[in-house]
């Protein structure tokens, strides 16, 4: 079925934080094995940064996945903006323990030294640049307590670069930056997901042209890749449709690519 | 809802303005190279041409004219010599009939100057003599450019003022008797006979047998060994209506010498070829 053929394919490239749906590329690859080396040594916090859409999340999922079978690991993809609830959620997902009716940073404290660990903890913080200051500096004091370990992601921008320098800039002790892919690292991923749906015949229609059509317009940024394909799906899926005469089954057409970043906003049109 | 057809007129519009800039250089460049194709043969013609005016030593502006018209025109004739050499000169031929002679590119002049080789010397009190001396190869040279025509003026070279670089000549034509006047009164002064060979072949020319007869006959007086003088000598006489004295003239010259220009008006006079 033609249609479920694009369809399918659509959804490979739904904006979702899957590490199922984690590609491994070259360059992706020896930064995730240096975040993963970064974890088994005794530092207090590691950075991960990078322009939104670069991967982060999903390397903060990937780890999360590799990580917790092995060892305590908590993400925690939405800020928890109040610091009590924070506190709280550090403690039920630690430790174990369902929350007092108030819970302060002392009485974290000392719930925290009650308890060892073989290895320390890990706690994982997505879109760390939306908690506050205040929150942030509790942060720092436990990692200095070497009782919890976090790894944090921080969107690369003027504004964060201030907060990295000063609350983390003495504690963390390795920070690692994402980009955005090339076009032979494009390739590879949109082919690499694709196949990993069992939709080969479509990743054989990319080539070369395609693919260089679509980095321009994305700059080789992976959620606007992701947003820009699925776009370009839905319209091969209405052409398939409603006419299916005009496309070439054989190839990704650059007319449909550029429809679908009119549509997405890419192109100003 | 995906509206397709909305979304193909954004994309057509979308690749319109793309190309526009692509067009636009195009139309540009292609603006450019008809441009330069139009402008560079010019302006390389026009440098070719100045390059031929700057290495041609001799005169670049030849003008052919007829006997008749020669009477009433006064020509100028502008020679320009490269300025590695010393004698760098302009050679002015006015010209009443500017407008022809401008559509004319190249202009043959055929002056009959060949006389001046033969009155050279009788020259040298009218000409300023270091000026001949400067101007005696541009002279050849026109000379060897010209055709022998019947040619019924004489020359006034004037010198123009001497310039550092470039210095002019303007020869002027005067009109044919006041010219013969004075070629006569400067006969009387040196008694040149090329001077008096000169004035006899004009006379000749112009049908006065009895004027060219006295001429030739001063010029033998002169010097006897002027073959033209001689031939014109004999001309007037069988002209005249003296064909046996022509002929023992020209018998008796034949004697001393081995003319054969003398010896071919002989046969003529004697066939009736020539009366």
């Amino acid at each position: 079925m033609k249609s479920s053929f694009y369809l399918t394919s659509k959804e490979v490239f739904l904006d979702v934080v899957d590490a199922k749906e984690y590609v491994q590329l070259d360059r992706v690859s020896t930064l995730y094995q240096s975040l993963k080396d970064s974890v088994k040594k005794p530092l207090k916090m590691i950075l991960l940064y990078g322009k939104p859409g670069t991967g982060k999340s999903m390397m903060l999922n990937k780890l999360y996945e590799d990580l917790k079978e092995n060892q305590k690991v908590v993400m925690y993809h939405t800020p928890l903006v109040d610091e009590e609830e924070f506190l709280k959620s550090l403690a039920r997902d630690i430790y174990g323990i369902r929350p007092f009716d108030e819970l302060n940073f002392t009485q974290f404290h000392e719930l925290s030294e009650q308890y060892e660990f073989d290895t320390t903890p890990l706690v994982l913080l997505d879109e760390a640049q939306l908690y506050s200051t205040a929150l942030m500096e509790k942060i720092r004091l436990i990692s200095d307590t070497r009782k919890i370990k976090f790894i944090i992601t921080l969107h690369k921008t003027e504004k964060e670069d201030i907060i990295a320098k000063e609350h983390f800039q003495t504690r963390i002790w390795e920070s690692l930056e994402l980009h955005n892919a090339n076009a032979a690292e494009l390739k590879i991923y949109v082919q690499k997901k694709l196949m990993k749906n069992n939709c080969f015949d479509v990743a054989n229609m990319f080539d070369n042209k395609n693919i260089k059509c679509i980095h321009n317009i994305t700059k080789g940024n992976y959620r606007d890749t992701n947003k820009l394909l699925d776009s370009m799906f839905s319209i091969y899926d209405w052409y398939e449709e409603n006419q299916p005469t005009k496309i070439n089954y054989s190839k990704i057409s650059n007319k449909i690519i550029e429809m679908a970043a009119i549509k997405t906003g890419f192109i100003n049109a | 809802m995906l509206n397709i057809h909305d979304l193909e007129r954004r994309w057509l519009r979308y690749k319109i303005k793309s190309y526009i800039p692509y067009a636009l250089a195009s139309i540009g460049g292609i603006l450019v190279i008809v441009a330069l194709s139009l402008f560079l043969p010019q302006s390389k013609k026009g440098l070719t041409q100045d390059l031929a005016v700057e290495s041609v030593p001799k005169i670049v502006a030849q003008v052919e004219t007829k006997p008749e018209a020669v009477q009433k025109e006064i020509v100028e004739v502008k020679i320009e010599v490269p300025e590695n050499t010393n004698s760098q000169e302009s050679i002015y031929i006015n010209t009443n009939e500017e407008v022809n002679t401008r559509k004319k590119e190249t202009l043959v002049l055929k002056p009959s100057l060949h006389f001046m080789d033969n009155i050279e010397e009788g020259i040298s009190p009218y000409v300023d003599e270091d000026y001949m001396m400067q101007e005696s190869p541009t002279k050849n040279d026109t000379n060897s450019d010209s055709t022998t025509q019947p040619v019924q003026e004489t020359i006034a070279v004037k010198q123009e003022e001497t310039k550092p670089k470039v210095s002019s000549l303007t020869i002027t034509r005067h009109q044919e008797k006041s010219d013969l006047k004075d070629v006569i009164r400067r006969f009387k002064k040196n008694k040149n006979p090329a001077l008096s060979l000169f004035i006899a072949k004009r006379y000749y020319a112009d049908g006065n047998y009895q004027k060219s007869y006295n001429y030739a006959l001063m010029t033998n007086e002169i010097d006897k060994k002027i073959d033209e003088s001689w031939i014109i000598f004999a001309k007037s006489l069988v002209k005249l209506g003296q064909h046996e004295l022509a002929i023992n003239t020209l018998k008796s010259y034949l004697k001393d010498t081995k003319s054969s220009a003398a010896s071919v008006l002989l046969r003529k006079i004697e066939g009736g070829s020539f009366r």
